[in-house]
């Protein structure tokens, strides 16, 4: 009863943060001149791909953890994140093509921002298949890993590709120099959507690292029966 | 509002992964759970492997 009480306190936290950006996003932001009410669509989109770099960030603390220490607390980690990291990319990779319809008359191109992105949800995708393949826990850590380091490559190529190359999607709102930024009031609601966002992250962390540290007990368990 | 189907369906998407998500949480965690509480009971007992369901 004392562990759950601080997951319901955050729970309730981060509904009413979301109900809170939820009529942000939907009723108080002004709509876009250019784009319309789909420009809305922005106050989840960006918030889901920003909350899965934190996720995939954290999956590569995870990984060096548990290589320099062998500690499997890191393994889980590097899990949890992952999963977590790529639920909030799939929800930013279908918002995407929902947004770009209307404005651009296409659901998909293949520029660079939004290739890289894919190939980043594939990668972590291929993280999570990767360790269902493998039974042993260590050599599954030490390769999980590896690829965590590996994959969490990509995350700057994602956020640079705009600013390197020419694209389709548009050129970053967010720290983009001159002539780039939000009008004070969608950044106030970009600002409550972002955050909402991250508590939604930290509670879903908090419940799938229970979950993992309930299945290590499970496996100490197991083995202490089959000893018996 | 224009457009207006198109922003249902993306905040709808969103709010769907992630409820099917907690969900899908929710039911992992119970079926470790009911493991946990079935291998304690059965150690406790000094049950065999073979007793397992």
């Amino acid at each position: 009863m004392a562990r759950k009480w601080p997951i319901a306190a955050l729970g309730v936290i981060t509904a009413t943060g979301l109900v809170l950006a939820m009529y942000g996003a939907l009723v108080w932001a002004p709509t876009e001149a250019t784009m319309g009410d789909i420009q809305r669509i922005f106050y989840v989109h960006l918030p889901s791909f920003l909350t899965s770099f934190l996720a995939y960030f954290l999956v590569f603390i995870g990984s060096v953890g548990y290589l320099i220490t062998k500690d499997f607390k890191w393994d889980r980690l590097g899990l949890a994140c992952a999963e977590i990291g790529t639920l909030f990319c799939t929800a930013g990779l279908i918002t995407g093509p929902i947004w770009a319809k209307p404005v651009w008359g296409i659901w998909w191109t293949w520029d660079a921002r939004l290739t890289t992105t894919l190939i980043l949800w594939l990668l972590y995708v291929a993280y999570l298949l990767l360790r269902d393949f493998m039974e042993e826990p260590a050599r599954r850590a030490t390769l999980a890993a590896v690829f965590g380091i590996f994959a969490f490559v990509d995350v700057p190529i994602v956020y640079f590709s705009i600013r390197i190359f020419r694209t389709q999607h548009p050129q970053p709102v967010l720290l983009g120099g001159q002539n780039s930024g939000l009008d004070p009031s969608m950044n106030k609601v970009f600002l409550v959507s972002w955050l909402a966002f991250t508590l939604l992250f930290v509670l879903l962390l908090r419940l799938r690292m229970r979950l993992e540290e309930n299945r290590s007990e499970l496996q100490q368990l197991r083995r202490r029966w089959m000893l018996q | 509002m224009k457009n207006l189907m198109s922003i249902f369906v993306a905040f709808a998407v969103v709010w769907v992964l992630h409820i099917v998500y907690l969900l899908s949480l929710a039911i992992r965690q119970n079926g470790v759970k009911r493991e946990i509480a079935t291998l304690k009971a059965l150690i406790e007992q000094g049950g065999q492997p073979t007793a397992r369901r």
